[in-house]
């Protein structure tokens, strides 16, 4: 750990210009110094009467997203090497030390999450990337440090953020066929300690597309809504879910009602057990929802998963096929699934329903590896095509 | 107490370096103690209300500090009974 008589670096007599100031309080507390060629950052750490400064090097991005409050004041010092400088009134340079993230005293830091002033709220972004992303997932942990992460526990990480992902955009329709391998996302570069996966905005190979269904005039814009809605919708659920896990382990009908969601983050969820400690996603959205889900309401969400893919379930599609005969149905669900519905005669005979139809069944669900099945146990509830 | 009062570095000769920065928010108050855990690591958050007899208080933003005000207490007058310090937050 880092402290006033640790040795400190050799450096001639410099003093720094300050360029701007971002927070004042009797004098600058936050402000942007010129180093030779580079701009960095300057946070007080000096108490009454010292001069003591935390430097970070710093570029447009981070200051005008920490200026526009999208970005906390720590995502803004976020580094993995620290400058701390003892400095006279005139900020003439006494002394300098280099310090490893590892070795900086805790208190050199602000508390997470707050952006320059109370006005932007107490829930920022710590890093860049999350915030300049259209969709991102943290994950933090004692053992998800700056330096190294296991092999096993990067991959086990990203393999189960990939599925999510996949999960929780549906693929594009156009013209009643479904595209997912013409959807890609390119992500940020990953951050270590507490490992953040950041996407931007979905890329579209609307070439491809084009020429699987004739269409003459796709433009790249034209999808942005449907990602944006996938995102958004996928943020709600998951806040409703998390709203009923914090007061309790979630209770039966509610698992099987929001099963899909479940299943979404199941795999991504925190807990005692794994080396994850708390999961935020954030959202680009109007509103820069973030949601955070601890070790306790992250294993009521794995728990309930885990009984509901057993339970009967809820499942909701558009009627494709109608095999009168065997008594069975075929729909297909928001991400484009394929799920046999087979009934008894009696439920069969009390249907009213066509293809285009919405149904909403309930029954024990089978997973296959083409189309899964799902027995009905109740009436299913149809409603026509709009 | 204001600048020159303290000897701190001020120009006595300007009307607001003899005023007192306040907020008139608790929330811009704490905020301000948890974005600098070091540097207001003694500090403690004072909370009084003053009126036209106390003093002259004017809201005095600027981009880097929007809900700052400015009070001059009123010459002579000791107000210092009109303040309590709030507990420290946990």
């Amino acid at each position: 750990m880092w402290t006033p008589e640790s040795h400190p670096l050799k450096w001639d007599k410099i003093r720094l210009s300050p360029i701007d100031v971002l927070y004042h309080y009797d004098e600058p507390l936050i402000f942007t110094v010129s180093f030779g060629p580079a701009i960095f950052l300057a946070y007080k750490v000096g108490g009454a009467g010292k001069n003591r400064y935390l430097m970070v090097p710093t570029f447009d991005a981070v200051l005008a997203q920490l200026r526009a409050g999208r970005l906390s004041v720590r995502g803004a010092l976020d580094q993995q090497t620290y400058w701390i400088v003892d400095a006279d009134a005139d900020l003439n340079v006494d002394a300098a030390w280099q310090v490893a993230d590892a070795d900086l005293p805790p208190k050199f830091l602000p508390k997470r999450g707050l952006g320059l002033f109370a006005s932007a709220g107490r829930e920022l972004p710590d890093t860049l990337q999350q915030s300049l992303a259209f969709f991102s997932v943290k994950f933090t942990g004692a053992r998800l440090t700056h330096e190294v992460i296991q092999f096993s526990r990067f991959k086990s990480l990203i393999d189960n953020v990939y599925d999510s992902v996949k999960k929780i955009f549906p693929p594009l329709i156009i013209n009643g066929k479904p595209f997912t391998r013409e959807v890609d996302y390119n992500i940020f570069q990953p951050k270590l300690s507490s490992l953040v996966i950041s996407i931007k905005e979905p890329v579209v190979n609307v070439q491809k597309i084009m020429t699987r269904t004739n269409a003459v005039d796709l433009h790249a814009a034209d999808f942005t809504g449907h990602f944006e809605l996938s995102r958004d919708e996928f943020i709600a659920r998951v806040d409703e879910v998390v709203s009923h896990a914090e007061k309790g382990e979630l209770k039966k009908g509610f698992a099987a009602e929001n099963f899909d969601t479940l299943d979404q983050i199941s795999e991504i969820m925190p807990s005692a057990n794994n080396f994850v400690d708390r999961v935020e996603f954030r959202s680009a959205s109007a509103k820069n929802k973030v949601i955070a889900i601890e070790a306790r309401v992250g294993e009521r969400i794995k728990l309930a998963h885990k009984k509901a893919e057993s339970d009967p379930k809820i499942v909701t599609g558009a009627v494709i096929e109608i095999n009168e005969q065997s008594a069975t149905f075929v729909i297909k669900n928001k991400s484009q699934r394929q799920i046999t519905c087979v009934l008894s005669r009696d439920l069969y005979d009390q249907s009213e329903f066509g293809v285009g139809y919405i149904a909403r069944v309930r029954g024990d669900y089978i997973k296959r590896k083409r189309r899964d099945k799902i027995i009905v146990g109740d009436l299913p509830e149809f409603s026509s095509p709009k | 107490m204001a600048h020159p009062e303290v000897g701190k570095p001020c120009n006595p000769k300007k009307c607001s370096h003899w005023g007192l920065s306040v907020w008139t928010d608790e929330n811009d108050a704490r905020h301000a103690i948890e974005l600098f855990p070091e540097t207001m690591e003694n500090w403690r958050i004072a909370r009084g209300t003053v009126n036209h007899n106390d003093g002259v208080l004017l809201g005095t933003p600027s981009k880097k500090q929007p809900e700052h005000h400015t009070f001059w207490k009123s010459f002579g007058l000791n107000i210092a009974g009109k303040f309590s310090l709030l507990p420290e937050a946990t």
